[in-house]
């Protein structure tokens, strides 16, 4: 009994002895959780700036606020040197909710940063990506009154636009994944600001890790019906025919299907199904929804514009030669593998015959009966 | 030692803990660098020589009706053929043991106390399975039996990453752009390594036959977690960004998300040390029992601590993962060595023993 006791304590001793001296403490007062970074092109080197949240409290007030720092460097963690001898506590990228990078840095590739965000692990993989067309130091250092504090804002904003499913959830993760596949492209979110708010700006395509174009907010809702299913979230359509002015829908569920076939000689073409059905929340139209004859004639209607607006998307990712919705993908599956490393995606995809069919049922008509 | 005999179950499970390890951490990336595309099916290939490799051990078993494997050795090797061969195999297998804890705490460090001394981190550890190893190989599979109960309660997560798991990731080709067939089955093998110690468990196992068919079980149990990991790996990531990923089972986790907590792979990962204690315990113990041949009259426990603490400042000499993953590169042609070669060495011994028996 004393032998065992005593191997505990030397055990115990040994413990202790261990995490005193433990280089690897952390006094929460004494540490600078970034947030937020952004990156800016600024001549030939990269603007670095962070954003991270204090609790100062000083007798009985409690203030929060944002410490910013900026700094221009060669490499995101360079700036991040030269950043930390700016401020009084250590500099931790263990807590980062969201990454910015500017347009123009975007454009040259973001490989030379992503290097850093795939060694580092405290570098969360559920990392939120956002493209700013313009400048991101200066969506840091905007105050927005009546919004919570900036990173805060940024990190609520596009969690809650995820939630709602209305956009792609792009972290970190889903663009690395996409980013190796060789039968997909990445894409990011996008903000800017706008006046006293930030706003969602759509989404950033890009060609491996090159930025090429982007799909303005009305666009984002035809996207994301091909590019995922949907649970949730909801959507209005507006147009000119009398029949359907504007109609809006909610608890939207959404199924896609992308199927090919092959058309000969080295030819495909992709047929993307959209199934979709939604209840009705407000309409604006000369048609009767309770009548069985006009509700099917105003699904044809919805069933036509979403295919038309699908296929303008498509259109649009086709002549920049982004393929982000993984059409390669099916396409490569489709093929033997000596055929798909024969072929040239990039050409073959920008010549493609993609054809979007819409089944949209309306699953009810709300709480009011005409 | 214990006059309890381990029950069939017990051995079934200290079997699978004994294989998982580490590797399951670095498995998925193994497998996509060396096989490519849909490299997982790999995993069920080399299914199939390791069932034989059991089949043959089991044989020394049946065979030997039930005797140590020293015991079948000594009847038919002279003891200066066995001295050397001892002396190699023990000492491969508590480096074995010894490498499985480094490596284990190097990536601790990496993750979580990267300016903690990863000595310090390996003695607390090499105490743990010190005091794991001395309690006898009875009450190391009862505890095993806990632990592993612990380690299954992780399963339940895969689900949460079927969401985001798509099939059309994975590709209709099957070992495409892998770097070398033969490099990687060496590899996988080696991620199968664990069950080449039953052999040693001949005399602690219960009598009769039927428990051996529970190696067999420890082994599927083993392939099951493999390939249910590296399966979603594939779907999860794609066989392109795999190669790309030190850890992917850990950048999965990463993935998780509770609104409780956050960073759970740090958590999760620390629960992977009931699985390292025991797999490294395991080997200790065997070293411990090869050694205890060669030296009888020194006490087991005095034998398991000469063996940690020598193997310990060896450990010393790899400094970085990278070197650490080399010396397992080497280590696993011994470990093939005791899964192969002993059994086959056994089963000479015994012709020797059965061939003098009809000569008398």
């Amino acid at each position: 009994m004393l032998k065992r006791s005593r191997v505990l304590m030397s055990f115990l001793s040994l413990l202790l002895f261990a995490t005193a001296c433990s280089q690897d403490q952390h006094i929460l007062e004494r540490i600078g959780y970034v947030r937020t970074v952004g990156f800016d092109k600024e001549e030939d080197q990269v603007r670095a700036t962070l954003s991270i949240p204090l609790i100062v409290t000083e007798a009985k007030q409690t203030q929060f606020t944002d410490e910013i720092l900026t700094a221009t460097a060669n490499s995101g963690k360079e700036a991040r040197i030269t950043l930390s001898r700016k401020t009084s506590r250590k500099l931790l990228s263990g807590q980062i909710r969201t990454l910015m990078y500017s347009t123009d840095i975007a454009r040259e590739g973001l490989r030379n940063f992503m290097d850093t965000l795939q060694r580092d692990p405290t570098v969360s993989k559920r990392t939120e990506l956002i493209i700013v067309d313009g400048s991101t130091h200066d969506i840091l250092t905007g105050t927005y009154k009546g919004h919570p504090r900036t990173g805060q804002y940024i990190d609520r904003l596009l969690k809650k636009e995820f939630e709602m499913q209305t956009i792609p959830r792009i972290l970190l993760h889903e663009y690395f994944r996409d980013y190796y596949d060789n039968g997909k492209d990445p894409i990011a979110n996008m903000i800017r600001k706008s006046g006293n708010d930030l706003e969602y700006d759509g989404i950033a395509l890009f060609r491996k890790d090159k930025y090429i174009s982007r799909l303005s907010p009305a666009e984002v809702f035809y996207f994301s019906l091909m590019y995922h299913n949907q649970g949730k979230g909801e959507f209005t359509v507006t147009s000119d025919n009398p029949d359907m002015r504007s109609i809006t829908f909610d608890a939207i569920n959404s199924k896609k299907k992308i199927k090919i076939k092959k058309m000969g000689d080295e030819k495909y073409r992709a047929d993307i199904t959209i199934k979709l059905n939604g209840g009705a929340l407000e309409y604006v139209g000369d048609l009767n929804l309770s009548i069985t004859e006009d509700r099917t004639k105003l699904e044809g209607i919805i069933n036509e514009y979403i295919t038309k607006q699908c296929e303008k998307v498509v259109k649009k990712l086709q002549k920049n030669r982004t393929d982000s919705l993984g059409i390669g993908q099916y396409v490569r599956n489709k093929m033997s593998y000596k055929a798909w490393t024969d072929t040239s995606w990039d050409d073959m995809y920008r010549n493609m015959e993609i054809n979007v069919h819409t089944n949209f049922k309306m699953k009810n008509f709300g709480n009011f009966y005409d | 030692m214990s006059h309890e005999k381990l029950h069939r179950f017990h051995i079934a499970l200290l079997i699978f803990n004994t294989q998982t390890g580490v590797v399951l951490f670095i498995l998925p990336r193994t497998v996509a660098t060396y096989f490519g595309t849909n490299g997982w099916i790999a995993l069920i290939l080399m299914f199939i020589p390791i069932t034989l490799n059991i089949v043959l051990i089991t044989s020394v078993y049946r065979l030997g009706r039930g005797a140590s494997i020293f015991t079948i050795l000594k009847s038919g090797i002279p003891r200066f053929l066995l001295i050397p061969i001892y002396l190699v195999i023990g000492s491969a297998l508590a480096m074995v043991g010894c490498m499985v804890i480094k490596q284990y705490v190097m990536i601790y460090q990496l993750l979580i106390f990267p300016q903690t001394s990863d000595i310090i981190m390996k003695l607390v550890v090499d105490i743990l399975v010190f005091l794991l190893v001395t309690k006898g190989i009875y009450n190391m599979s009862k505890a095993n039996l806990f632990f592993v109960f612990l380690l299954i309660t992780m399963v339940p997560l895969s689900f949460i990453f079927m969401r985001d798991f798509d099939l059309t990731r994975m590709s209709p080709f099957i070992f495409k752009e892998g770097k070398g067939f033969a490099q990687g089955s060496i590899k996988v093998f080696g991620a199968y390594m664990g069950y080449e110690l039953s052999i040693f468990l001949f005399p602690y196992a219960e009598k009769g036959k039927k428990w051996l068919k529970y190696i067999h079980l420890g082994n599927s149990l083993t392939i099951f977690i493999y390939l249910m990991v590296t399966v979603i790996c594939y779907g999860f990531f794609n066989y392109r960004e795999l190669p790309h990923l030190s850890f992917p089972l850990l950048d999965m986790f990463g993935y998780l998300h509770f609104p409780f907590v956050e960073r759970v792979q740090n958590f999760l990962y620390s629960f992977f040390l009931l699985s390292i204690i025991i797999t490294s315990g395991m080997y200790y113990w065997s070293s411990q029992a090869v050694f205890t041949e060669l030296i009888p009259r020194l006490p087991w426990k005095w034998v398991l601590f000469l063996v940690m603490a020598s193997t310990f400042f060896v450990s010393n000499i790899p400094k970085s993962l990278i070197e650490v993953e080399k010396w397992f590169g080497v280590l696993i042609y011994f470990q093939l060595g005791v899964a192969i070669g002993l059994p086959l060495l056994a089963l000479v011994a015994l012709l020797v023993q059965k061939g003098r028996n009809n000569h008398a």
